[in-house]
């Protein structure tokens, strides 16, 4: 693998696991990340991508298109999410699958295809990360995640 | 994106710094994904029944992938006749709600209330399951289980069996709301409530306040709508101008509340004219052994009385009755949450409906109301029968044994539960359970969130974010119909029996559960006997499901039943000759109940006046309805009927706004001795110049809830609560709760 695309696979994993794992270790923060993406009291930042579907005449919902092409894609490469019964349009999910993408080195063609199919929604999550984090480890986030995308 | 690539090389120094962890990282990719086990599959249909509301109506879902795609009505199926109705259709709205409950979790910021931040954390759901049981343990141990409050229906049976054996006495609902009042009368007028009317061949269909044909049961609408192409008549007494009444061949704008009064004017036609069905009534019912009681106490409900109080003409009444009466195959439903069971006169007039269709004489008989006919699937208790329960000891906290025909059919009363809790019990209710119900559903949200807060542990267990989830310590994210499986005895349209199977269509989102699994699972740490057999493995739910189909008949297993879809055993319909009325009723129906003497109440129904009646301060009638396109308040954040009905408005008359000076679109203050609330008018014909009227569901106050919250006002907030003295001193001793009762103001913002 080259350095280079060692360091974006290295970067995107980061950010994926960064929104599927709390931060078990700092309560402030793991609570912050329930409230943001899983409250059940309605969560201001949910991270699947059906969700946000708005702009192509779909209603916000879970399981949509997207999950089903996001199967597809770890399909083609021998993967499911671990999950079962779970969206498969998480984004943490679709960012280490990037990375996976990223260090298997796939050419230019893949890499672009899968970023315009489920990649390209995710400045409307962040915009949502960025208004509704308060703990400075999501504000930053939102930020790592806006100078990434 | 690959621009933004090449800039983060260039830049690498800077971005990602903040999170990126070391190159071990990649680790993450094995912790969250696994080797494929399958390739996509195209789209299948499925089928199975709705869960939306009880008639279980047939559906077929298309299903991609084990994800709902479409959901659609079974062509053929007695019940929905190949349709479904707007909530039904929009079942994948439910289960893909994006604001579902997905995992267990629990607070951690011990201050509840709206503007607290509950600090929610996620948890398995052992230590969900094991803080339960231990908070449900001590609470019993220190204060009795009297101090348990459980917000549920009695169902799933594995559910009550738990309920049962930790000896709870407090478990309350919403069918004080509801058709309890039917419950309570035709269990001594004509032996049980029914669901059954057979509607397609009736000649003549008489509506109490019923919306039939665009609220509730697409298998009732599609029946009105039969009979009607059929030459039926249907005559709509209601305040509000709805769907029904517009395909009603006469329809009577009736006095909020009154309905009563034309009841029994109707009765005074009858009994006073000799026109009822003697056949029926002198065989079948106790008329000749009261005949003089009867006579006696009617003579006083005259037409031109009745046309005093409900503004129906005299005329009018004594023409439908002898209409009614004359054509041979009459019927006048009682349903739940319509106006006329929402009274505080709902005892009385129910029983008066009641003796309507013994009068008619088609209890039972084609074009009445008829009992189903329906495959016996057995319960838990029966398949498995427990040890003896404890006896249930300890004070209902709601009052509700101060109304003992209430009390013996174990249902409600949300009426009375904030006051009790409030006022005659304080403190008493330590521990509180909450199944699939919100404090939406109860009159005067704001005194149940007072109420809520002096309980020291709650559990919501739902499927989408409620405003009950506020105030919990643990929530417990609910499996819904489409992810589980059953056997359905369906009982709306009954003349023989048909089963069907529920299926679950898709596996249960996330960590989502059944209420039965977490009735075994308490049982297993809280009261084992009872959910051991007696080889000492536990209640399965799925052998206990295969035995249930197995002893009705069903077939050999779930799995034999569900291939098969629907099971019938098309019968002739026989008429009932005896009725299950108490068993010195002599197998007959009762229209003078000397068992409602005996305990205090009426043996026949008199007069009695609705709640409140408009007054200087509050001189409109405040109405609320479920619109069509939802289900009470569960349904409003569902993204597909949301967009059909997004929100609720003060229905008012153009004339009543041109007098307060209120124009379409405009903010109003409508307020009520309980409370007030703020929304924008709508101006209408379809209501009447003295009444306001407004949706209920909406007013979702959770967060975040993504369509639904902070939509609409509450119309809850105007309905004052009640005291169970309220009810026992106004012999409303049917328990039906007062939610059409109010009267309320209205001024221009």
């Amino acid at each position: 693998m080259s350095a280079d695309s060692e360091f974006l696979a290295q970067l995107y994993n980061g950010l994926g696991q960064a929104l599927l794992t709390p931060p078990a270790q700092d309560p402030d923060a793991e609570r912050e990340y329930y409230r943001l993406f899983l409250s059940p009291e309605g969560a201001p930042c949910p991270p699947w991508q059906s969700v946000y579907l708005e702009a192509e005449g779909e209603k916000p919902r879970l399981m949509g298109p997207p999950h089903h092409s996001a199967l597809d894609w770890y399909r083609r490469y021998g993967f499911e999410p671990a999950a079962e019964n779970e969206p498969a349009d998480h984004l943490g999910l679709l960012l280490l699958f990037y990375a996976h993408l990223l260090a298997a080195e796939e050419p230019e063609s893949v890499l672009a295809s899968f970023e315009d199919q489920h990649l390209a929604w995710a400045p409307r999550f962040i915009e949502k990360l960025h208004a509704h984090a308060r703990h400075p480890r999501y504000l930053q986030l939102a930020a790592d995640l806006a100078g990434s995308l | 994106m690959a621009l933004t690539r090449r800039n983060l090389l260039k830049y690498s120094g800077a971005a990602g710094a903040g999170l990126m962890t070391a190159p071990a990282a990649l680790a993450a990719f094995d912790e969250h994904f696994k080797p494929a086990s399958g390739a996509s599959a195209d789209a299948a249909k499925v089928v199975s029944c709705c869960g939306v509301c009880s008639p279980a109506c047939g559906l077929q879902a298309t299903v991609k992938d084990g994800v709902v795609q479409f959901i659609e009505g079974l062509p053929g199926d007695a019940h929905g006749d190949g349709h479904l109705c707007g909530k039904g259709a929009a079942g994948a709205g439910f289960l893909y709600d994006p604001d579902r409950l997905k995992y267990p979790m629990k607070r951690t910021n011990p201050n509840k209330g709206f503007n607290e931040d509950p600090g929610w954390v996620r948890i398995t759901w052992t230590e969900a399951l094991d803080t339960i049981a231990l908070q449900m343990k001590n609470t019993i141990a220190q204060s009795g289980a009297e101090a348990c409050l459980f917000v549920t229906l009695p169902s799933p049976d594995l559910f009550a069996r738990f309920m049962s054996a930790m000896g709870i006495v407090n478990r309350v609902d919403h069918r004080d709301e509801c058709f309890q009042s039917d419950t309570v009368i035709q269990k001594y007028t004509t032996g049980g409530k029914s669901w059954c009317n057979d509607f397609e061949n009736s000649k003549y269909i008489l509506l109490f306040g019923w919306d039939i044909v665009a609220k509730a049961k697409l298998v009732y609408a599609n029946g009105v709508v039969k009979a009607r192409s059929n030459g039926a008549k249907v005559v709509h007494f209601s305040p509000t101008y709805s769907a029904t009444s517009r395909m009603s061949n006469e329809w009577f704008n009736i006095n909020p509340g009154t309905d009563l009064a034309v009841a029994l004017a109707m009765i005074n036609v009858i009994v006073g004219e000799s026109i009822y069905n003697k056949d029926f009534v002198d065989k079948y019912s106790n008329f000749t052994q009261y005949e003089s009681e009867i006579r006696a106490h009617f003579q006083q409900y005259t037409p031109e009385w009745a046309e005093k109080e409900s503004g129906v003409p005299a005329n009018d009444i004594r023409r439908i009755t002898r209409e009614f009466a004359g054509s041979g195959a009459s019927i006048a439903p009682a349903h739940k949450k319509t106006l006329c069971a929402n009274y505080m006169n709902a005892s009385q007039l129910v029983h008066a409906i009641s003796i309507l269709n013994i009068l008619a004489g088609t209890i039972d008989r084609p074009g009445g109301r008829y009992f189903a006919r329906t495959h016996a699937i057995p319960g838990v208790d029966a398949v498995y029968p427990p040890p003896a329960y404890p006896a249930k000891q300890g004070r209902r906290v709601d009052g509700r044994d101060k109304l003992p025909f209430v009390n013996e059919i174990d249902q409600g009363m949300f009426s009375t539960l904030a006051d009790g809790m409030l006022n005659k019990f304080p403190g008493m209710i330590k521990f509180a359970f909450w199944n699939a119900y919100t404090i939406l559903a109860l009159p005067n949200p704001k005194t149940m969130e007072e109420a809520m807060r002096q309980v020291n542990f709650t559990v919501v267990m739902d499927f989408i974010p409620t405003d009950t989830v506020s105030m919990a310590d643990i929530v417990l994210p609910s499996a819904m119909y489409l992810e589980l499986n059953d056997a359905v005895a369906r009982d709306y349209n009954a003349k023989f029996p048909q089963s069907i199977a529920r299926t679950a269509i898709t596996n249960p989102i996330f960590e989502t559960k059944s209420a039965g699994y977490v009735a075994i699972e308490l049982g297993k740490r809280l009261c084992p006997d009872y959910f051991k057999l007696s080889d000492g493995s536990w209640i399965n739910p799925n052998t206990l499901l295969d035995e249930k189909v197995k002893r009705a008949g069903l077939g050999t297993d779930f799995a034999d039943f569900k291939a098969k879809g629907i099971v019938q055993n098309p019968a002739a319909f026989t008429p009932r000759t005896t009725f299950a009325t108490p068993a010195d009723a002599g197998g007959k129906c009762q229209i003078y109940v000397p068992h409602f003497a005996a305990k205090g109440a009426e043996a026949l129904p008199k007069w009695h006046t609705k709640r409140e009646i408009p007054n200087p301060d509050f001189p409109l009638y405040y109405i609320t309805f479920i619109p069509a396109i939802h289900k009470r308040n569960t349904t409003e954040n569902n993204r597909i009927l949301n967009e059909i009905m997004p929100t609720n408005h003060a229905i008012i008359n153009p004339a009543l706004a041109s007098k307060m000076g209120i124009r379409e679109g405009q903010s109003v203050l409508v307020r009520s001795r309980a409370g007030q609330i703020e929304l924008p008018a709508h101006l209408s014909q379809t209501v009447r110049p003295d009444a306001v009227l407004v949706a209920h569901g909406f007013g979702h106050a959770s967060r975040y809830l993504g369509a639904a919250g902070g939509k609409g006002v509450r119309d809850g907030d105007l309905i004052p609560n009640a005291a169970i003295e309220e009810f026992v001193a106004a012999g409303n001793y049917a328990g039906a709760s007062c939610i059409m009762d109010a009267v309320c103001s209205i001024e221009p913002l």
